[in-house]
């Protein structure tokens, strides 16, 4: 048996060489093409990000874009998961809400920021794109969920006498976190990306998606490169908290 | 457990019931009695009938004709053909969410470890075996308070040596109390004291 920390070492090896590899080769091709505008640089570009981590604007963009982003995630999730125990509840909900959830599943992305952009200001539209996004991954996982319940432990439940809290928590959560669990973890990166995505078209002052397209208009393709990439950190450090955030919950259920 | 005063447990009385599926019959003129305070095993082959007969004292289905009497106000506890488990959560959450709130939450512990899951006590119920789970099942149906215990086939599954302590710590549990088995095996219903039998 091999013990766990050759094991851990061994997954971070596995986990290192091919970025390494990946960086060696970006490297070279920007060595090759010899041109900042074209393909900057990774020791550009680490170089660029690490001059704006040290200004105040680049944190304040990095507020404003986690702020809004997070906050049309959070109520998807919450109205999604509303709105599939509303479905389950009534035949009528569910088939009033279908075409809904299956428009705004089906719509591009670009088509919605644009749309949507008609009806609220820029500084918002983050807020709308990434709740929007979200929202039917949510209400579809979750009322997939809550239809795969093992009828067989409603039943048992109904034998045991359990109260409609315990019954919802013991017997309902337990079946649906899966369902839940696996929507949270796609969701997150799209309401991020898709959020960004709504900054880059709609301009918000003091946004990251600002940021993004300044850089893109004066051809400053380190800078382009450097956002690009604190978005990427962003990214996988909202979700590392989310996720414990939801593993908390999940362990909490169990007990 | 204090032996409770057979006087005052009512039979149950099933009378001449009938129940059918899409136009089969499955209970055909029913009658029988369950003896209040004691056990009494429902005998007979697979598909005849019992297992419909236990959701209905269950009140999980009704009958079509006939009536079972003395039954509306009992609390029902049940080991199941299947198992019936949640099985993300623990043997103990399994035990416990089926306890009143106002019962010793030890009395959990207390049996799983009787019924020798100690160390699985805080194991998730879909990393146990077979007979672990069946034992979690009945731990939980005894953990419960009820005033008619149904066993489903409950030592299905259970080597001979876990089988037999197991019958002895149920028989102990259930001591007064009126029971319904349904078993194959004769030997069972022997163990448990059986006092009467419903064939089918």
């Amino acid at each position: 048996m091999i013990p766990s920390i050759l094991k851990d070492k061994k997954t971070l090896f596995n986990r290192l060489w091919p970025t390494l590899i990946w960086l060696a080769l970006w490297q070279i091709l920007a060595m090759v093409l010899d041109s900042e505008i074209i393909l900057a640089s990774p020791v550009a570009v680490i170089k660029k990000l690490s001059q704006l981590a040290i200004t105040l604007p680049f944190w304040k963009s990095i507020y404003f874009s986690v702020i809004r982003i997070t906050i049309g995630f959070l109520s998807a999730v919450f109205i999604g998961t509303l709105l599939s125990i509303l479905s389950f509840k009534s035949k009528t909900i569910r088939l009033f809400l279908e075409p809904f959830m299956k428009a705004i599943s089906s719509i591009p992305v670009a088509s919605f920021i644009i749309l949507v952009l008609l009806w609220v200001s820029s500084s918002n539209l983050n807020v709308i794109i990434s709740f929007l996004i979200v929202l039917p991954i949510i209400y579809t996982n979750v009322l997939e969920g809550i239809f795969e319940t093992d009828y067989n432990l409603v039943e048992m439940a109904t034998v045991f006498r359990f109260t409609k809290w315990k019954k919802i928590r013991y017997i309902y959560f337990s079946q649906v976190l899966p369902y839940f669990s696996s929507a949270f973890k796609i969701s997150l990166g799209l309401a991020w990306k898709s959020g960004i995505a709504a900054e880059v078209i709609a301009i918000p002052m003091g946004s990251i998606g600002e940021s993004l397209y300044q850089s893109k208009v004066y051809l400053e393709t380190a800078n382009l490169f450097a956002w690009t990439l604190s978005i990427v950190l962003v990214s996988m450090i909202l979700e590392k908290i989310f996720l414990f955030l939801l593993s908390l919950f999940e362990r909490r259920l169990e007990k | 457990m204090m032996k409770e005063d057979k006087s005052k447990i009512k039979d149950i009385i099933i009378d001449n019931i009938s129940k059918s599926f899409q136009e089969k019959k499955v209970i055909s003129n029913l009658s029988g009695n369950i003896v209040g305070g004691a056990t009494t095993c429902l005998f007979g082959p697979s598909g005849s009938g019992k297992t419909t007969l236990i959701r209905i004292l269950l009140n999980l289905d009704t009958v079509d004709e006939g009536k079972i009497l003395n039954i509306d106000k009992l609390k029902k506890s049940v080991v199941f053909q299947e198992d019936r488990l949640c099985e993300n959560l623990t043997s103990l959450t399994n035990v416990k969410m089926a306890m009143a709130k106002d019962v010793d939450p030890f009395l959990a512990n207390q049996l799983l470890i009787e019924l020798g899951l100690e160390e699985n006590i805080n194991q998730k119920v879909a990393e146990l075996s077979g007979g672990m789970k069946r034992r979690v099942a009945i731990a939980r149906a005894l953990a419960s308070e009820y005033d008619l215990l149904i066993l489903d086939e409950p030592f299905k599954g259970l080597d001979n040596e876990i089988r037999e302590k197991t019958i002895k710590i149920v028989k102990r549990q259930t001591l007064g109390k009126t029971v319904v088995l349904v078993t194959h095996d004769l030997k069972e219903a022997e163990l448990l004291e059986t006092n009467s039998y419903i064939y089918f």
